[in-house]
């Protein structure tokens, strides 16, 4: 069937931070959460359960483990049981968690920068020291794109780095680590004794046919050293419902992911539960088309960018439904996020995703194709008196 | 129209862990949750919520730094400060409340706010087991102070606080004490004089008070439920209180607790705690809890009644026919606390109803060792299913008597 990516829903005066943190008059395209109506097979579980009517303590369906293992050696041909399986309410929960499971008061988190807030905020939550590795930014055509250096990566590595938490794909650059890429980093981590955690919750989000790579699945040896964290959340535009998962292969490290979690994270909730199983069973067809759909905004987004606002540099994402864009020579006094939002559009605040990329702005673009319309042409209204 | 909950309808195909830890011919008596639906005015409220169709994020996520930090959930707010004006007379402010998915994660949360590792947890003996595993969770302490247990006039248990074991069993460093009222085993509503003696002792020793009141608005009968931070200003400056409409309400998978923390320096120590962990309730917790706090308070009226009369069924049911065990008289919760020790059963009691009579309890073991001999029975089911419960633990212990 056909899934209509294109319907415009009132997100307006409920429960939607997204929607409802700048008010009435601002089109939010801030934060990584899609307009688009989920896979009607989820709300169809979700009215069911919703409906049963007592809603107690419950447990995770036995199916859902038994899918997700046979879901990664579909995807990926990589081997997980269904012991190797965490349930967490989200991935951000997922990464502060394996930041106290390796690591005590004063150890190294490595991070690369730029990148989305939680991720440079894990450390500090655990009194830990942020390490970053910046990403090198090359230019081509007008259009941004970011490439792994190996020597600030390597470089920014100390006696006292315990973790890497890898953005993967990356948010916000778009960018989908390759082979190669993933292998040098996992090794110098290996050689270091730094565990990795993986957050993967943009893995379904692939665009043009591309493949993800999972880290862990690159060699058992890898897996061994660690924690992936994946979620139906962007995948099915569900971040909502407050389920994701983590899979460690090591016992020991996960034991002590767990004792982290004792009394203090719960698992996932009823309706995280319905609504994953729902999705990864019956979502197939909604996610391939919804990619179309985000490869299409974000082919529009460029075409605009480079046709009626040159003066920004854009990038070309392989994955996730963001868009990074470079507002430095737009000649905007100020931060370019503020300034937006005095004409009408809410974006991504770069400042938030690293110390050197304040004068870049973040768009989200899981949404219909008229909002994302009225989005840009709000930024183009914008530089207008600028240019 | 009062509500109807007699009828018993299938649980055991759902993914209630209540009906399915147990095989398909054991009734489930043990975990504290009810076999009620709630208020028709929180199932219409999710149905609708899930009509909707996009599920996006509620709340900022990660950090108090986090873009949109501080925006709040339209609504809660305002009707749980009216909420507790109304059943409490208690004067407090949105910007005292603290939202979690659950008062589990509330009482460790304030176990790690609260001192340093290695200082000390004080509790209650017995408590149920959660509150019992927090300050191992977190790097501290464990310290019990035992309730003193009694007889009534009727023969059955009665519990108050000690407080010549609470002050004793408190050192230089106790930081915190955890107090669960109403009291989960017991069903104990603590009354003034031994909440004002326990926050006295806690005042005086610099001890942070975090008061998991998860039951509150499940009283019976006469019993009042009173939150210790009402007791007077200076130890609301000293108290952290947890509720949520999850016991209240029968909405405990929702995920949805509310922290009230008056004094903003323990508050700030309590979210600084929480970050990165502790995520804010989703869609459904908030949902459902302002639809239950809304248009609950009628069907909360009925089931209380309900629970009050099965309390009293059930007593009567064990002081006819099982005078070997003694039960209290549960003042508040929907819960049974039952000693086993004079009944001379072959096992452990929960293993020995499990076998002979396929009616799973909480063992008492669970809430520490002075629960070793009791079991723990959830009242909160239908009239039916209680009685057969009930009865097939006398034919069980027909042998033994």
């Amino acid at each position: 069937m056909r899934y209509d990516f294109d319907a415009v829903v009132d997100r307006r005066g409920g429960d939607s931070i997204k929607w409802n943190l700048y008010g009435d008059g601002i089109l939010p395209m801030w934060v990584a959460d899609g307009d688009v109506l989920s896979p009607p097979a989820v709300i169809d579980a979700l009215v069911k359960r919703a409906q049963h009517g007592v809603y107690g303590y419950a447990g995770a369906p036995a199916a859902l483990a038994d899918l997700l293992v046979k879901r990664m050696k579909d995807l990926y041909d990589w081997s997980i049981t269904t012991d190797d399986l965490v349930y967490v309410p989200g991935v951000v929960t997922g990464f502060n968690i394996a930041a106290r499971a390796v690591a005590t008061p004063g150890g190294g988190v490595l991070v690369q920068t730029p990148n989305y807030p939680p991720i440079l905020n894990a450390a500090a939550n655990h009194d830990m020291v942020t390490q970053t590795a910046e990403l090198k930014l090359v230019e081509k055509n007008g259009i941004i794109d970011y490439a792994l250096d190996m020597d600030a990566f390597t470089g920014a590595m100390t006696d006292e780095t315990k973790i890497f938490i890898l953005c993967h794909p990356h948010n916000p650059t778009g960018r989908l680590m390759n082979r190669e890429e993933l292998t040098a980093m996992a090794h110098a981590c290996i050689e270091r004794g730094v565990v990795i955690c993986s957050d993967e919750i943009h893995c379904d989000i692939i665009l043009d046919g591309r493949q993800h790579i999972p880290t862990a699945a690159l060699s058992p040896e890898i897996a061994q050293h660690t924690i992936t964290l994946m979620a139906p959340s962007k995948t099915f535009n569900i971040p909502g419902l407050g389920f994701s998962f983590a899979i460690i292969q090591n016992p020991e490290l996960r034991a002590k992911y767990k004792k982290v979690m004792g009394g203090m994270v719960p698992h996932a909730g009823i309706f995280g539960y319905v609504g994953a199983l729902a999705a990864y069973e019956h979502g197939q067809e909604w996610l391939d088309q919804s990619l179309v759909h985000y490869a299409g905004n974000r082919d529009f987004a460029i075409d605009f960018v480079k046709t009626h606002m040159p003066q920004l540099h854009i990038t070309n994402p392989e994955s996730t439904y963001l868009s990074w864009v470079d507002c430095s020579r737009a000649g905007i006094e100020g931060n370019p996020k503020e300034y937006f939002q005095k004409f009408g559009v809410a974006l991504g605040d770069g400042r938030n995703f690293g110390a050197h990329v304040g004068n870049f702005v973040r768009i989200t673009m899981a949404c219909p194709r008229s909002l994302l319309a009225d989005g840009l042409e709000m930024m183009r209204k914008a530089l207008e008196p600028l240019s | 129209m009062p509500h109807d909950f007699d009828t018993h309808f299938a649980r055991r195909e759902s993914d209630s862990v209540k009906w399915n830890l147990y095989g398909a011919d054991v009734l489930p008596l043990w975990i504290a949750e009810a076999d009620f639906k709630p208020p028709q005015a929180v199932v219409d409220a999710l149905a609708a919520r899930v009509a909707h169709g996009i599920f996006g994020y509620t709340a900022a996520i990660g950090h108090a730094s986090a873009p949109g930090a501080g925006w709040e959930l339209p609504e809660i707010g305002a009707v749980i400060v009216d909420r507790m004006h109304r059943l409490y007379d208690w004067q407090i402010t949105t910007a005292d409340l603290v939202y979690l998915p659950g008062v589990v994660a509330g009482f460790n949360v304030a176990c790690r706010a609260v001192g340093q590792r290695g200082d000390a947890v004080l509790m209650h003996a017995p408590c149920y087991g959660p509150i019992a595993k927090a300050p191992g969770n977190q790097g501290r302490q464990s310290q019990f102070a035992p309730l003193h247990e009694g007889v009534d006039a009727d023969g059955l248990r009665t519990y108050h606080h000690d407080d010549d074991a609470f002050g004793a069993a408190m050192d230089a460093q106790t930081r915190l004490f955890l107090l669960c009222n109403p009291h989960n085993p017991t069903g104990r509503a603590f009354d003034r004089a031994e909440l004002t003696a326990m926050a006295n002792r806690c005042i005086a020793n610099d001890a942070v008070i975090c008061s998991d009141e998860i039951h509150c608005e499940i009283t019976l009968g006469d019993a009042t439920h009173i939150p210790i931070a009402t007791l007077s200003p200076q130890i609301a400056q000293q108290t952290i209180t947890l509720m949520s409409p999850s016991k209240t309400f029968n909405i405990p998978g929702l995920g949805f607790c509310v922290a009230i923390i008056q004094n903003p320096v323990l508050r700030a120590q309590y979210v600084a705690a929480m970050q990165g962990l502790v995520a804010s309730p989703q869609i459904f917790g908030y949902t459902g809890a302002l639809a239950a706090y809304k248009h609950g308070d009628e069907w909360l009226r009925d089931v209380l009644q309900y629970y009050h009369a099965n309390r009293e069924y059930a007593i009567g049911f064990i002081r006819q026919y099982m005078p070997q065990l003694i039960p209290n008289r549960a003042e508040a919760t929907y819960l049974l606390w039952i000693d086993c020790r004079q009944a001379n059963l072959p096992t452990n009691p929960k293993e020995f109803f499990l076998s002979h009579a396929n009616v799973a309890l909480s063992d008492g073991s669970a809430f520490g060792a002075a629960g070793e001999g009791y079991i723990r029975l959830t009242l909160a089911t239908q009239r039916s299913v209680l009685q057969q419960a009930l009865e097939a633990m006398y034919v069980a212990l027909q042998p033994y008597s």
